[in-house]
């Protein structure tokens, strides 16, 4: 079941109700009743209810077939020569002025 | 048996869709005019591409291009060589480019947060390289976008007619006259007067097999199963680029964020793309970002793709990001919480301890889409006008702008409500119109059955049809069989719903096959292939010749007929 509401949080205000744009919930307003996950095989796993939740009554439960399995990454942390002169590029590609920027590719790329 | 409901609403302007385009021009419309409706199949507070968060968009920024030696022209020119491949509806590019600014800064009066102390370059922006060959995309703290947009569509007095999906357009005397929804919760059919219509329902999302195997884990929302394109095309609009596909859509990590966080996706700082041997196959931010030349073609490139890396051997392929400092990795999260979809990645980060300093994370080639890269849609004009006097398109829902994506949205949304506005000035009295009989019978039809077929028959049935005869192999015979099998699920198929929920998804079908028909047949009358998004065994070779063109498409009298029209 993708969204899972917790009751003992919920405050029966319906906004995910109102947010959803697959529209999986069932609520009524006239009910004090935590919203129900009806079409839970129609969720987009957009995550609306749970950001929007303004009691934080809501998770997200990935199905399997959207996991990831974990593959350890490549480099690690590069050393500190490399990761200053790395902190320097990205810095540029975060938004720092061309000028500041000393730029020496560190690796040869095999083409 | 049940008969259903009718309720009409009257307007100046009507725009369908509440997306970034369909929110950009409700704001526009409602600032122009008095009398605006904004119908949406979900809700704006959450619907469309950009639900759960934009953290990109492009535009010129003079102050830092042209610094950098870029200008405007340049710019759209790289647009118009690399991203469009010279097939593009270059005025209206033109136009997006130039003024994407200002209705970035239309965004920040309407409260988005867009400047940072960490920029050191003019207005403290965020910008970033994304599919140009220079730094032009900024980024943004857009998680609530769609909720900062809905309020300036309320405040400028707009009403939000939610949860009624468009159907059909009014039409009358050969001019629009406005549009029929269906209410997709309280089961009424919704008759909207109008003098002037703008669609913004945006792409065909649920015509291909999603990638995860799941119906609705899709990239692009499921809820978009272009509505707007096949009721435009079944009054008669002319539509364009209806036959290319972008296979695959993407690469990505299932799904879980719109962008890979490499460049061209959600280009995050330290991504690079690696395959199995941890060679690079697309390179860092920052090297484009050190070097870049203006003009060269194909930025991000290494000489080597995805596709070939896996074809050769060296799958599958990565996102590595590990290398990163802390600061990298903390941008990095910002970014995703502020990207469509990024509480999905989240959530595996929180509770299953993926961690891109430490993971690489996998990209895979996800589904097929329709429009992006294709910009399929009703052909428009300088001023968004389709074919339909009266009926203007705006962002995905155009056809001819490929990479206009989110800055399209909202220029041309901005552009069609003004264009609407000089229309609905000269207009008097707020036409009547009809088109809603086949609708009507259609929903009159399911609702009479008490057994048949569910939806999800018909759903399954179009993503095999799809996968068949337009994504594995295309040609003139295998597109004829498709159209058959179209015809034949079209004329087989009794549909059933218990409640609104379901009769919504009926009417999908109804959409989607439509659009799918359109498709074959644009893919028949096409001789050539063309780049990645247009392959056919029968016609391998690209004609400029022939068909470096816009192929429209339109009905009259029940026959599609087709038209070239230069770019």
């Amino acid at each position: 079941m993708p969204p899972i509401i917790d009751k003992k949080l919920c405050n029966y205000c319906g906004i995910c109700y109102n947010m959803c744009p697959q529209d999986v919930f069932s609520f009524d307003r006239k009910q004090k009743k935590t919203p129900a996950v009806v079409y839970p095989q129609e969720c987009w796993y957009c995550g609306a209810c749970v950001v929007d939740c303004p009691k934080g009554a809501v998770s997200l439960k990935l199905p399997l077939p959207l996991h990831i399995v974990p593959s350890p990454a490549l480099y690690g942390p590069p050393g500190e020569e490399e990761n200053e002169q790395l902190r320097r590029a990205a810095g540029f590609s975060r938004s720092i002025e061309r000028s500041s920027v000393e730029y020496k590719p560190e690796r040869e790329e095999s083409v | 048996m049940k008969r259903i409901e009718i309720q009409e609403h009257t307007c100046d302007i009507c725009v369908v869709g509440g997306g970034l385009a369909g929110c950009m021009a409700a704001i526009r419309a409602a600032q122009l005019n008095t009398n605006v409706i904004l119908v949406d199949k979900s809700h704006p507070e959450r619907s469309g591409c950009a639900a759960t968060g934009l953290d990109h968009v492009w535009g010129y920024f003079p102050e830092v291009q042209g610094r950098e030696g870029v200008s405007l022209e340049e710019m759209v020119e790289d647009h118009i060589q690399n991203v469009a491949h010279g097939l593009v509806h270059k005025k209206m590019l033109h136009y997006i480019a130039a003024t994407s600014l200002d209705r970035i800064l239309d965004l920040e009066r309407f409260g988005a947060k867009i400047r940072f102390e960490d920029s050191t370059l003019p207005g403290k922006l965020r910008l970033q390289y994304q599919m140009h060959a220079c730094r032009n995309t900024l980024h943004f703290e857009g998680r609530d976008v769609k909720r900062i947009l809905s309020k300036a569509v309320r405040n400028q007095g707009a009403r939000i007619l939610d949860r009624v999906m468009v159907m059909e357009l009014l039409v009358e005397d050969g001019e629009i006259a406005g549009a029929v929804g269906y209410g997709t919760r309280d089961g009424k059919i919704h008759r909207i007067r109008a003098k002037a219509v703008v669609m913004a329902t945006g792409r065909a999302n649920r015509l291909y097999k999603p990638y995860p195997g799941l119906t609705f884990a899709i990239r692009m929302p499921p809820a978009l199963t272009g509505d707007g394109k096949a009721a435009m095309f079944r009054a008669g609009v002319e539509l364009i680029n209806m036959e290319f596909l972008s296979i695959p859509g993407r690469w990505s990590s299932k799904n879980l964020i719109r962008g890979g966080g490499l460049p061209t996706g959600s280009y995050q700082p330290p991504g690079t793309g690696v395959n199995a041997l941890g060679e690079v196959i697309r390179r860092r931010n920052h090297d484009i970002g050190g070097k870049t030349v203006y003009g060269t073609a194909k930025t991000f490139a290494t000489g080597k793709s995805f596709q070939g890396e896996l074809e050769a051997g060296r799958g599958p392929i990565y996102a590595d990001m590990s290398w990163g400092s802390e600061e990298d990795q903390k941008y990095m999260l910002w970014a995703i919480e502020n990207e469509g979809l990024g509480p999905g990645l989240l959530h595996l980060m929180d509770s299953y301890g993926l961690d891109f300093r430490k993971h690489k994370i996998e990209l895979w080639p996800i589904e097929p889409e329709h429009s992006a890269a294709a910009a399929g849609g009703p052909i428009v004009d300088d001023i968004c006008q389709t074919t339909l006097p009266g009926l203007y398109a705006a962002g995905d829902e155009a056809g001819g702008i490929p990479g206009s994506v989110a800055p399209g949205a909202f220029t041309m949304g901005y552009l069609a409500a003004e264009s609407a506005t000089k229309r609905t000035d000269q207009i008097k009295a707020i036409p009547v119109g009809k088109g809603e009989e086949q609708v009507v019978a259609f929903c009159n039809d399911i609702l009479s059955r008490s057994d048949g077929d569910p939806w999800e028959e018909a759903q399954a049935t179009i993503h095999n049809i799809m996968t068949d005869y337009n994504v594995h192999v295309r040609s003139e015979t295998m597109a004829n069989r498709g159209l058959e099998s179209l015809d034949y699920l079209a004329g087989t198929m009794h549909l059933t719903a218990a409640n609104p929920h379901e009769l919504t998804h009926c009417l999908e079908m109804r959409n989607l096959i439509d659009c799918g028909k359109i498709i074959f047949r644009s893919t028949i009358e096409r001789k050539e292939s063309r780049g990645k998004i247009f392959q056919r065994k029968d016609y391998p070779e690209q004609d400029d010749a022939n068909w470096f063109c816009f192929l429209g498409q339109k009905m009259e009298k029940d026959v599609a007929v087709f038209q070239k029209h230069s770019p």
